[in-house]
């Protein structure tokens, strides 16, 4: 880590050379600095959401029967809510793990748009230091991103503590729920097995709010999965019933009437 | 064992398609069709995974898997937070759990 910010400092000041330069680059430094600061502050309302996330996700991990350590694993190596969430559920229903893979496939497609967006917005920033903020870009930071009002400049660096704060939250939220939750009688660890159905319930009926042509996509897919649930394996049904009803809805459906 | 694979190739599915964009293109996929498909698929993803397994979500109580999922949908409607939508959720599901 320092050998690497030391390079940087040294392709910084080779960018002011002949000028004199220290002084230029100090401040150059500080202004990150305080970018990145700026991100860690920005980053707080974040952990309001994160942190009763992550509990329930450790509730869910627990009533599934996941150890300690693979919990913290998932949350600290995935770091997304929906794929935690529905990894658990599906290894509780005894899903093949090819399904549970394809499954986490689709629900990140969403991130591909948000990179997508941030890499645009960051053309001059090098590859290596977009891996690392594209690897933290969560819906939430992501959300801040595109929320916070033109005139404020978001740069790579505020992203970054935002990112590096958000994951801490998420990872704290999950501690405090595997040494709380572990407590709870297993009746109550029970109701945990609702709460990804009913994140993607809530999810569903916010989207069908703000863009009610989704309806019927989403509408489609939920018949085509019971009918096809009666012939072949239910996992196979979700997937199948998901795909040939979007891929249908696109026929009738343009992008802006979904786009998010 | 297995579980631990497992987690290691969803990590690893999850950081390609955060970073996947850096390798492949930096304007994105600019096909209308395509980009249809890429927004609504989560949805109907979600829609499938819920309906109809969450009717019968809770082991013996239809009851708790349908008043909890009732729950979720209320208070999104009421637009609240998402997270309020699922704590109300399990609440509701905890409670019919414990005392009905």
């Amino acid at each position: 880590m320092a050998g690497k910010r030391r390079k940087n400092m040294q392709e910084n000041i080779a960018d002011f050379i002949p000028s004199p330069s220290i002084e230029k680059e100090k401040e150059k430094t500080k202004s990150r600095k305080a970018q990145f600061i700026q991100g860690c502050k920005d980053s707080v309302p974040i952990c309001f959401g994160y942190i009763p996330a992550a509990i329930t996700f450790s509730g869910l991990a627990l009533s599934s029967g996941l150890s300690f350590w693979q919990t913290m694993a998932m949350s600290s190596l995935l770091y997304s809510g929906a794929g935690q969430m529905s990894t658990c559920n599906m290894l509780d229903t005894g899903a093949p793990a090819v399904l549970i893979i394809i499954t986490i496939v689709i629900l990140n497609l969403r991130h591909v748009v948000m990179s997508s967006i941030v890499i645009s917005d960051n053309p001059g920033t090098p590859k290596r230091r977009l891996f690392w903020i594209l690897l933290g870009l969560t819906d939430e930071v992501f959300g801040l991103y595109s929320a916070s009002d033109s005139n404020r400049k978001l740069t790579p660096f505020w992203l970054l503590g935002c990112g590096i704060c958000a994951w801490c939250y998420w990872q704290i939220g999950t501690l405090i729920g595997l040494f709380t939750l572990s407590l709870l009688p297993d009746l109550v660890l029970n109701a945990f097995g609702v709460s990804l159905y009913a994140m993607f319930a809530a999810l569903l009926t916010g989207a069908i709010v703000k863009k009610p042509k989704l309806l019927l996509s989403v509408g489609t897919a939920v018949i085509l999965n019971w009918i096809l649930a009666q012939f072949i394996d239910s996992s196979i049904a979700i997937i199948a019933s998901a795909i040939i009803s979007a891929v249908g809805a696109s026929f009738v459906l343009k992008p802006e009437d979904v786009k998010s | 064992m297995n579980i631990w694979i497992l987690i290691l190739v969803l990590a690893t599915v999850t950081s390609a398609s955060r970073t996947l964009p850096l390798v492949v293109s930096r304007k994105g996929n600019t096909n209308p069709r395509v980009q249809t498909v890429m927004e609504i698929l989560p949805y109907t993803l979600m829609a499938a995974l819920v309906f109809p397994a969450a009717l019968s979500s809770v082991e013996g109580s239809w009851l708790a898997s349908v008043a909890s999922l009732a729950a979720a949908i209320i208070l999104a409607i009421a637009k609240k937070p998402l997270m309020a939508c699922v704590l109300a959720a399990v609440g509701v599901c905890a409670l019919i759990l414990l005392f009905v």
